[in-house]
C-alpha cells in the first residue's frame, strides 16, 4: 500500500484532476466532505488530505510514502525529502516588494516581513545584507502599508494585491510550483510503485 | 549469557558488538566531550551542526560529542600502529531540527584508518551488509560513488556555494531544477547528461550492469559503475537484505570521497546506518608525511531504530 499526502484547498483540486487523468482519482473531491483518510483497496493507495504546509512533514517523517507540495513550503521546511518531479501548476514567484518608490537606505538594517522566514534569512544572508524578520500568516503587504516594515517577501502570482496596495516587486528570485515528493526511505522499499506513479504523472504533464 | 532477558535494541547491540570483535575490531571508549577546537575545526565535516560547551576550571572550551568520527581520528594519530580499526557505541549531541533543543542519540560504529595503504572498503561494507542483517526488518545497503564529482574539472570550478547546490539537487534527485542549474553554470553537455543520467540510475548490481552495459567506457559515470559494481559483487545479499546502486546518494566533497553508503530498514524514515571513506579527513589528522592514508567506516543511529521494535512489540 502506497500512502498519498494531499493538500487541501486550491492545490488538492489542481492535484486531484492531475490523479485523476494518470488513472489514480478517488471519490470526487467535492464528496470527500470531512474524510481525512481515503483509500482504495484495488489500486493499493492510500490518500491522507492534510494541510498544504504539513505535507513534507508527513513525507519526511514516513507517515506519508508521497506528498505533493507546493515548492515555498518544501523550501522554508527543510524537510529531508526526494523532490521527483515538478508537476506545473500552482506556479508562482517568491518576491521582495516594497513600496511603490521605496529607496533602500543601506545604512540600516532591513525590516522584513513574511511568513517564510528561513527563505528569507538565506536570502539576506547570502546577500551579507542585515535584516530583521517579522513573522506575519497573512495579509503580508499590509507591513510596509503601515510601516511596520520597510519591505515584504512572499509569493506572487499576478501581483494584483500588491498593485492595489501600492507595492512593487524589486526582486523575484525563486519559481515555485508543486511538486511531488517522496519519502527517502519508502522509496527504497516501494521503489516500484512510486516509479510507476512518477511516470504516469510524467506522461500527463508532457501532454 | 542469556541474551533473551535483554530488550531487542540491547540484543542488538550485543550482537553487533560481537560481530565487530570477532572481524578484529577493538572497542574504543571515549569521553563524552572534547576540545571545542577539534569540533569547531572541521565544521563544514559536522555540517554546521550546533555544540553543548562548558569551560573547565582550568579555562579550557570543551564540547559535549556532536560526532564520533573526530575524535577517533584524533585518537588514532597517536596510536603507534599503521592499522586502526575500532568500534564504539556512545553517545552524540545535537540539535534537533523539530524542537531546536538538544537531543543524544545512540550510535554504534566501526572505524578503519589505514596510514599507509588504503582498505578497497571491501571488509567494511561486508561489514554494513552485516550489521543490516542483524536488524530484525527487511533493509536495503545503498552505495555510491562520489568520482563523478570529485574527478570533475568542470564541478571544482564551481564556487563552493553552487558545488553545494549541485551536490543538495543530486541528493534530492530533483531532476528539473538541477537541469536547470547545470545549464545556467555552463556545464558542458556531456557532463551535464553524465550527471542527469546518474541521478535516476538506480537498481540492483544486476539492473545496473544491463542499464549501463552499452555506455562508453571512458565516461565518467561507467569508471564510477565499475568501481561500485566490483565492490557490491562481493557482498552477500538477498530478498531480505538487498544492495541497491543509486549514484542520487551524495555527500560533501570537503572530507568524503570514492564509495560512500547508507542503509535503510523497512519502517524506519530515515536512514539507519551512514557510512563512507573519509581519506581527506584522515590525512589532517595522520601526520604530514603520510598523506597516503585512508580511512573507512560507518555508524549506525539505534535511535532510527525505533519503529522496528515498535512493530515488533
Amino acid at each position: 500500500m502506497i500512502t498519498i499526502a494531499l493538500p487541501k484547498g486550491r492545490l488538492g483540486d489542481k492535484v486531484y484532476e492531475l490523479l485523476n487523468r494518470a488513472g489514480y482519482g478517488f471519490e470526487a473531491m467535492e464528496d470527500v466532505g470531512r474524510k481525512l483518510v481515503i483509500e482504495d483497496e484495488e489500486k493499493q493507495i492510500r490518500y491522507l488530505l492534510v494541510k498544504p504546509v504539513d505535507v513534507a512533514v508527513y513525507v519526511e517523517k514516513g507517515a506519508a510514502d508521497l506528498g505533493v507540495v507546493g515548492k515555498d513550503i518544501l523550501e522554508e521546511s527543510g524537510a529531508d525529502i526526494f523532490e521527483l518531479l515538478d508537476l506545473g501548476f500552482g506556479k508562482c514567484h517568491m518576491c521582495v516588494a516594497a513600496p511603490d518608490g521605496f529607496i533602500e537606505n543601506p545604512s540600516r538594517r532591513l525590516r522584513v516581513a513574511t511568513k517564510f522566514e528561513n527563505i528569507a534569512r538565506d536570502y539576506y544572508s547570502r546577500r551579507g545584507r542585515d535584516a530583521e524578520f517579522i513573522h506575519l500568516n497573512g495579509s503580508i503587504e499590509l507591513a510596509p502599508v503601515l510601516g511596520l516594515t520597510d519591505v515584504i517577501m512572499d509569493i506572487v502570482e499576478t501581483g494584483t494585491t500588491l498593485k492595489e496596495n501600492h507595492l512593487t516587486v524589486i526582486d523575484r528570485f525563486m519559481y515555485i510550483s508543486a511538486r511531488l515528493v517522496a519519502n527517502r526511505s519508502s522509496y527504497r522499499f516501494k521503489e516500484e510503485k512510486i516509479r510507476e506513479i512518477v511516470s504516469q504523472l510524467k506522461e500527463i504533464i508532457a501532454e | 549469557m542469556d541474551l533473551s532477558l535483554l530488550s531487542p535494541p540491547e540484543r542488538l547491540e550485543i550482537e553487533l558488538s560481537i560481530l565487530y570483535s570477532k572481524e578484529g575490531y577493538v572497542r574504543t571508549k571515549l569521553s563524552q566531550f572534547d576540545e571545542y577546537e577539534l569540533f569547531d575545526r572541521h565544521r563544514a565535516f559536522l555540517s554546521g551542526e550546533r555544540m553543548l560547551t562548558f569551560t573547565d576550571p582550568h579555562g579550557k572550551l570543551f564540547a559535549l560529542r556532536p560526532d564520533v568520527t573526530l575524535s577517533v581520528l584524533k585518537q588514532a594519530a597517536y596510536v603507534p600502529m599503521d592499522s586502526v580499526r575500532v568500534y564504539y557505541k556512545e553517545d552524540v549531541f545535537r540539535m534537533s531540527k523539530e524542537t531546536r533543543s538538544f537531543e543524544s542519540s545512540r550510535q554504534i560504529g566501526v572505524e578503519r584508518i589505514e596510514k599507509s595503504v588504503p582498505s578497497s572498503g571491501k571488509q567494511i561494507l561486508s561489514l554494513a551488509q552485516k550489521s543490516l542483517s542483524l536488524i530484525p526488518a527487511d533493509t536495503v545497503l545503498v552505495l555510491s560513488h562520489m568520482d563523478l564529482f570529485d574527478k570533475n574539472e568542470w564541478f571544482h570550478s564551481l564556487s563552493a556555494q553552487d558545488q553545494d547546490q549541485v551536490l543538495f539537487l543530486m541528493g534530492q534527485k530533483n531532476a528539473h531544477d538541477l537541469k536547470q542549474l547545470l545549464e545556467a553554470k555552463g556545464c558542458p553537455e556531456l557532463m551535464e547528461g553524465q550527471i542527469l543520467y546518474a541521478l535516476n540510475l538506480t537498481g540492483s548490481p544486476e539492473e545496473i550492469r544491463e542499464q549501463t552495459a552499452m555506455l562508453p567506457e571512458d565516461l565518467m559515470i561507467s569508471s564510477c559503475c565499475r568501481r561500485v559494481l566490483e565492490l557490491a559483487d562481493q557482498i552477500p545479499s538477498d530478498e531480505h537484505h538487498r544492495i541497491v546502486i543509486d549514484f542520487s546518494l551524495v555527500n560533501s566533497l570537503n572530507f568524503y570521497n570514492g564509495l560512500i553508503f547508507q542503509g535503510f530498514a523497512e519502517g524506519c524514515s530515515h536512514y539507519v546506518l551512514s557510512g563512507g571513506r573519509y581519506d581527506r579527513l584522515a590525512a589532517e589528522f595522520i601526520s604530514d608525511r603520510d598523506k597516503n592514508c585512508g580511512a573507512i567506516g560507518f555508524a549506525i543511529s539505534m535511535d532510527e531504530l525505533e519503529p522496528v521494535w515498535k512493530e515488533r512489540s
